[in-house]
């Protein structure tokens, strides 16, 4: 969003990656549902498991992602790091000293991990209370969105000067192409 | 599941995909080439997520191994720094930047140790797959006859694998959804998983097609 997205109209690496999360969000849900026989289908993922993959390829031809990922939690964990560690040393005498400024870096990094490990179960004991709703997958609301979204994608990639942008929309084409038959009552 | 019993299913997943590897060995025609070539690089793929799937090093473990290599590396940095006589305040932003240099090449470190782990905990030499001997080719005459059968006995006891490593009380979608999305063993089964779905897939079409040319 603002600075860091992609200007507005264009397919760039940050909405491809987007894109290519909510896919994988719908392949994750499909599968799961596979492995508790909810809705037993192990085609239909498979084949949106392929569009993810051609939309990430497309995302990549635009740039490498950011080593800097992980989310709020990641974002959490380095502020307390840095919060912890500031604290200890604004309480000793002598900040500079090996031994306080070393025990003050690690408390920090340990502040960091339990944010971490506490995210990760709330996040945990969030997904055992959520109620299963209705598969994505059997949505064609879901299905016209996304195909909307990735041909798009595929327009604006194929009007980019950029000839290896250009290379992208191809690998668009085929992941509507998959996503059209992936989702339930599609067929090539 | 306790963690032996996971590292055996998955050894015991592997062979049956390396058999499966083994069915598709062979010359086909043209047409199937590109069909039984991606199947081919699909199980490849999968054989290593699975090995993938033993876990490596867990999030605390690593912590265990960074803190101390954090505190000596800060410890002789500030020491080092102050002995040059570096003002405090720069004495701390050199710690700090040593600090994040150093946890830069642990995290490359942890990376590598823990690909080491895994295939250590899977190179015990897996069992002969039971049921029926070795897998049987299904290319003759450059045609595939069906789909190998190793495949599609490999998927389920995968499954099976991953939800035994969930007690049956959560077996639920919302949590497997979660774990496949995040867990490290359940997301590199989940990964493996879509490969064989996709692999089973493809192979099923073209006998689909090959029924339809005669």
């Amino acid at each position: 969003v603002g600075l860091i997205d992609d200007g507005p109209g264009r397919a760039g690496p940050r909405s491809l990656r987007r894109l290519a999360d909510r896919l994988f969000r719908v392949v994750v849900d499909a599968q799961a549902r596979d492995w508790t026989a909810e809705r037993p289908d192990p085609v239909g993922f498979a084949l949106l498991g392929r569009a993810t993959v051609e939309v990430r390829r497309a995302a990549g031809r635009y740039g490498r992602a950011s080593p800097l990922r992980g989310g709020r939690a990641v974002l959490l964990a380095a502020v307390t790091w840095i919060a912890v560690t500031a604290s200890i040393l604004l309480l000793v005498d002598d900040p500079a000293a090996p031994l306080p400024l070393a025990a003050a870096i690690v408390c920090g990094m340990l502040g960091g991990q339990v944010v971490i490990s506490a995210d990760a179960g709330l996040s945990r004991a969030r997904a055992l209370r959520e109620a299963a709703g209705p598969a994505p997958i059997d949505d064609p609301a879901v299905r016209g969105e996304l195909i909307r979204r990735i041909e798009a994608a595929a327009a604006a990639a194929r009007a980019d000067p950029d000839e290896r942008h250009r290379l992208a929309a191809e690998d668009l084409e085929r992941a509507a192409g998959w996503v059209a038959a992936g989702f339930a009552g599609g067929g090539p | 599941m306790v963690r032996r019993a996971l590292h055996a299913e998955l050894n015991a997943v592997r062979t049956l995909v390396a058999d499966a590897l083994t069915a598709l060995d062979g010359k086909v025609d043209e047409p199937l080439l590109v069909v039984v070539d991606g199947a081919r690089d699909r199980l490849r793929e999968a054989d290593r997520h699975l090995v993938a799937a033993a876990g490596g090093i867990s999030p605390w473990a690593a912590f265990c191994l960074y803190a101390p290599a954090v505190f000596a590396a800060a410890a002789a940095t500030a020491a080092g720094s102050r002995a040059i006589g570096l003002p405090a305040a720069w004495v701390i932003v050199t710690v700090v930047v040593a600090t994040l240099l150093v946890l830069v090449a642990l995290v490359a470190l942890t990376g590598r140790i823990g690909a080491r782990v895994n295939s250590r905990r899977l190179a015990r030499a897996p069992g002969p797959a039971p049921g029926p001997g070795r897998a049987r080719s299904v290319i003759d005459d450059g045609r595939l006859t069906a789909v190998p059968e190793p495949l599609s006995r490999a998927r389920v006891r995968l499954v099976s694998a991953a939800l035994r490593q969930v007690s049956p009380g959560d077996w639920r979608s919302p949590y497997l959804r979660h774990l496949a999305a995040g867990d490290r063993v359940i997301r590199q089964i989940s990964i493996a998983d879509v490969l064989l779905c996709q692999a089973l897939d493809t192979l099923d079409a073209a006998l689909d097609e090959e029924s339809r040319w005669d």
